[in-house]
C-alpha cells in the first residue's frame, strides 16, 4: 500500500481529466435519457418512458434502414474497398507515383468539412451549372437531374466516402509496405499471379489492419453526421435521416433532450456490439498469439 | 534441367552499383555457389536470376533463351530465401503446396506430390503446423520442399544455412548437398561461408563489390587463389601475408623482406616475368608453413618468437611473431614449445603464392 500511494498520485491528473472528459459525458447522457428534459431544461425523471417512446416512433425504422445502408455502402465500397485498391494500387507502382496519388486522396480530409460539403453541393446542383450535369451534358448530351432529389443516398455514401477512404489507405499501405519483401517475391516466383498473391498473401497480412479499420470506421460512421448535415440535412423526404442526425435532430431542432440522450444511448450500445462482434469475427485472439519462433531477415 | 549464362549482368539502384558487370555460366546440372562478404551483391545477383529484378544491363540465359524479360513465375525457378519467407498465415502443407495451388492444381492433383517430398525431407509430420509451431531446421525443409515441389528447372538458394546454429548448419549442409545430387537440378547458392561454398559446391564465384573476382571449382579457388582478396577470403586461419621484394642472390631468386627471406620455387619463376616491379605480396598458408624448435641444419629457416599457441584439438595454430609481422602456422604435431621461445619456421616453397603489390593479382594469373 504504501508503494502504490505515490503511484495514486501520479495517475490522479489523468485519471481525473479521463473522468471529466470521456466518461462524465455518457454518464450525463445515460441520466439525461431517462428525464423528459426539453427546452425548459428541467431534470423531470420519466423511467423508462423515451426508451418506450422510441419503440413506437414511426421514424425509427426509416432511420434504423437508413444508418444501414450509409454505414454498410460507405463502409464497404470506400473505407474498406476503395481504401484497399488504392493502398495495393499505389503500393505497386513507383514510390513517387504512389505518393502521389496518395497526397490527392488526403486532400479532401486536409479541407474543413463546410467547404467539403459545400463542394459536394455544386457538383451535384440540379441546374446547368452542376459539375455532374455539365460532364452528362457534355458526354451524353443529357438534360440536368435533381441529383439530391433522385439519389440522396448515393451522394451521401460518396461524399462520405470520398473522405473516408484516405484513412483506411494510410493504414492499409503502411502495413502493405511493412510485409517483408520476402513473402511477395517468394509469391512472384511461385507463380502466383497479381489477385491471387493478394488473396493468399497481402490480405492475410494486414487482417488486423481491416479488422481496426472496419471497427473504428463503422464506429465513426454511426455517430457522424456533419456531411449529411451540411449537404442533405437529411433529407429529402427523410431520406437521408441516419440515427445520429435524428438524434442530433430530437435534440437540438424539436429540443427534446431526454429522448435525444435515449436516442444517443442506443447508439452506443450498437457500437458496443458492432465492435464486439468484429472481434469474434476476425478471431481477434488468434491473432494477438505470440509466435514461438522468430526468424529475422 | 538448363543451363544458366550471364553476360555483363549490371544492376544498379540509383547510384549503388550492387552488381557491376558480372559474367559467368552454371552449368546444366551443376551446384554453383555465389560467394563473397555482406553486401557484395549476392542476393541481387540471385534476385536478379529469379527475375524480381530487372537488369540494369546486360543478358540473362536459361538453355539458349534469353529470359531477361519472362516473367518471375514463368522462369520454372524454385527459390529458397534467408529468411524462408513461410507464409506465417499457412499451415505446412499449405506453404508447400502454395506453388502448385498458384498454377491453378487442385488438391486431389497435387496431394500425393506433397506426400513425396515431405516424406523425402521428413517433415511428414509437421503438415498441420504453422511456421511459428516448427523449429528452425524444419522451417528449412519446409521452405526446401516448396521450392522443389514444381519441380523447377533451376534451384536458387539464398543463404539457407545463415539461420541454423552450427550443428545443424553442418548436417544440412550434407543434406542439400545430395539433394541436389540426386535431383541433379541446376543450382545457384549464395553464401558468406566459405565452407558451405567449398564443401558444397561443384564450382565458386567470390563475389567483391559487386564484381566476380574469380570463379573455380573449390580445388582451384584453395590453391591458385587469382588475387589478394580471393586468398584472404578463403581459407581459415586466413592466409599468411608479407610485404616482399624479389631478389637474385648467386643465382637463386628469393623473395626477401627485412626479416625473412623465402626462396622462390623453380616452377613460379616462369610467371615472374609477369610482374611489373619487384614489389610484391607473398601469401603463404598456415598449413604450408613448418615449425621446428631446433634450428637444424641444411634447411631453409626463418627465425621467429613464439607469440601465442591457439589449440583447435586435432590441430594448434602457432602464432609466430617474425619481426615486425605475425604468421599463423596450423599444425597437426604438438611442440613442446613455451610462448616468448625462439621458433623456427620453414615455408613450403611450392605453395607459396605471389602478388603483384600494386594490382594485387596473383602472377600465375
Ligand atoms: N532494393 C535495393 N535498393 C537499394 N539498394 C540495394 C537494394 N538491394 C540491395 N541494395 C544494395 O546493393 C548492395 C548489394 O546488396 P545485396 O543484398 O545483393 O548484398 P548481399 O551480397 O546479398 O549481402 P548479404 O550477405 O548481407 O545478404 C548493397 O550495398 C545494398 O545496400
Ligand atoms: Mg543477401
Amino acid at each position: 500500500m504504501k508503494k502504490r500511494s505515490p503511484l495514486f498520485f501520479f495517475l490522479l491528473p489523468s485519471v481525473v481529466s479521463v473522468s471529466i472528459f470521456f466518461a462524465l459525458p455518457v454518464i450525463l447522457t445515460g441520466v439525461l435519457s431517462f428525464t423528459g428534459m426539453d427546452y425548459s431544461f428541467k431534470w423531470n425523471f420519466v423511467g423508462i418512458q423515451n426508451y418506450i417512446d422510441m419503440i413506437g416512433d414511426f421514424m425509427i425504422s426509416t432511420v434504423v434502414k437508413n444508418t444501414f445502408v450509409y454505414v454498410f455502402f460507405t463502409l464497404l465500397l470506400f473505407n474498406l474497398g476503395t481504401a484497399l485498391l488504392l493502398a495495393l494500387f499505389t503500393t505497386t507502382v513507383s514510390d513517387r507515383a504512389g505518393g502521389f496519388f496518395r497526397t490527392i486522396w488526403m486532400l479532401p480530409r486536409l479541407t474543413p468539412s463546410v467547404v467539403y460539403g459545400l463542394m459536394w453541393i455544386w457538383a451535384f446542383d440540379p441546374t446547368d451549372y452542376g459539375l455532374v450535369n455539365i460532364a452528362r451534358k457534355l458526354l451524353f448530351g443529357l438534360p440536368p437531374q435533381n441529383w439530391l432529389q433522385s439519389d440522396p443516398m448515393l451522394i451521401i455514401v460518396v461524399a462520405n466516402g470520398f473522405v473516408g477512404a484516405s484513412f483506411g489507405m494510410i493504414l492499409f499501405t503502411s502495413a502493405i509496405k511493412s510485409i517483408p519483401r520476402d513473402y511477395l517475391y517468394a509469391a512472384r516466383v511461385d507463380g502466383g499471379s497479381w489477385f491471387f498473391t493478394v488473396r493468399k498473401v497481402i490480405l492475410p497480412m494486414i487482417k488486423w489492419q481491416i479488422l481496426f479499420v472496419t471497427a473504428y470506421q463503422t464506429l465513426s460512421l454511426l455517430t457522424s453526421f456533419e456531411y449529411i448535415y451540411i449537404i442533405t440535412d437529411g433529407g429529402p423526404a427523410f431520406a437521408t435521416e441516419v440515427w445520429a442526425l435524428y438524434t442530433y435532430h430530437s435534440a437540438f431542432q424539436d429540443f427534446r433532450f431526454g429522448y435525444g440522450a435515449a436516442l444517443s444511448m442506443v447508439l452506443v450500445g450498437i457500437g458496443i456490439v458492432s465492435a464486439l462482434f468484429y472481434l469474434k469475427f476476425f478471431r481477434f485472439k488468434e491473432m494477438i498469439k505470440e509466435p514461438r519462433i522468430e526468424v529475422d531477415s | 534441367m538448363v543451363s544458366i549464362r550471364v553476360e555483363n549482368l549490371k544492376k544498379y539502384f540509383r547510384k549503388v552499383k550492387a552488381v557491376d558487370d558480372i559474367s559467368f555460366e552454371v552449368k546444366n546440372g551443376e551446384f554453383m555457389a555465389l560467394l563473397g562478404p555482406s553486401g557484395c551483391g549476392k542476393t541481387t545477383t540471385l534476385l536478379t536470376l529469379a527475375g524480381i529484378y530487372k537488369p540494369t544491363s546486360g543478358k540473362i540465359f536459361f538453355g539458349d533463351y534469353l529470359v531477361n524479360d519472362v516473367q518471375p513465375r514463368d522462369r520454372n525457378i524454385g527459390m529458397v530465401f534467408q529468411s524462408y519467407a513461410l507464409y506465417p498465415h499457412m499451415s505446412v502443407y499449405d506453404n508447400i503446396s502454395f506453388p502448385l495451388k498458384a498454377k491453378g492444381s487442385k488438391k486431389r492433383e497435387f496431394h500425393d506430390r506433397v506426400v513425396n517430398i515431405v516424406e523425402k525431407l521428413g517433415i511428414g509430420h509437421l503438415l498441420d503446423r504453422k511456421p511459428s509451431e516448427i523449429s528452425g531446421g524444419q522451417q528449412q525443409r519446409v521452405a526446401l520442399a516448396r521450392a522443389l515441389i514444381k519441380e523447377p528447372q533451376i534451384f536458387l538458394l539464398d543463404e539457407p544455412l545463415s539461420n541454423l546454429d552450427a550443428r545443424l548448419r553442418v548436417m544440412m549442409r550434407a543434406e542439400i548437398k545430395k539433394l541436389q545430387n540426386d535431383l541433379r537440378i541446376t543450382t545457384v547458392y549464395v553464401t558468406h561461408d566459405q565452407v558451405e561454398a567449398l564443401t558444397m559446391a561443384d564450382r565458386i564465384a567470390v563475389f567483391s563489390n559487386g564484381k566476380i573476382m574469380q570463379i573455380g571449382d573449390p580445388e582451384e579457388i584453395y590453391n591458385r587463389p587469382q588475387n589478394i582478396f580471393v586468398a584472404q577470403f578463403i581459407g581459415n586461419p586466413p592466409m599468411n601475408f608479407v610485404e616482399a621484394e624479389i631478389k637474385e642472390v648467386e643465382g637463386i631468386t628469393f623473395a626477401v623482406s627485412k626479416n625473412l627471406k623465402i626462396r622462390i620455387d623453380d616452377t613460379l619463376k616462369p610467371y615472374l616475368k609477369n610482374l611489373n616491379s619487384p614489389n610484391v605480396i607473398v601469401g603463404i598458408r598456415p598449413e604450408d608453413i613448418k615449425i621446428y624448435k631446433n634450428k637444424e641444419l641444411n634447411r631453409d629457416l626463418t627465425e621467429g618468437i613464439l607469440y601465442v599457441i591457439e589449440p583447435l584439438g586435432r590441430d594448434e595454430i602457432y602464432n609466430v611473431k617474425v619481426g615486425e609481422s605475425l604468421l599463423k602456422v596450423i599444425t597437426e604435431e604438438k611442440l613442446k614449445i613455451g610462448v616468448g621461445e625462439r621458433v623456427y619456421c620453414e615455408f613450403d616453397a611450392k605453395k607459396v603464392h605471389i602478388f603483384d603489390r600494386e594490382s594485387e593479382i596473383s602472377i600465375r594469373r
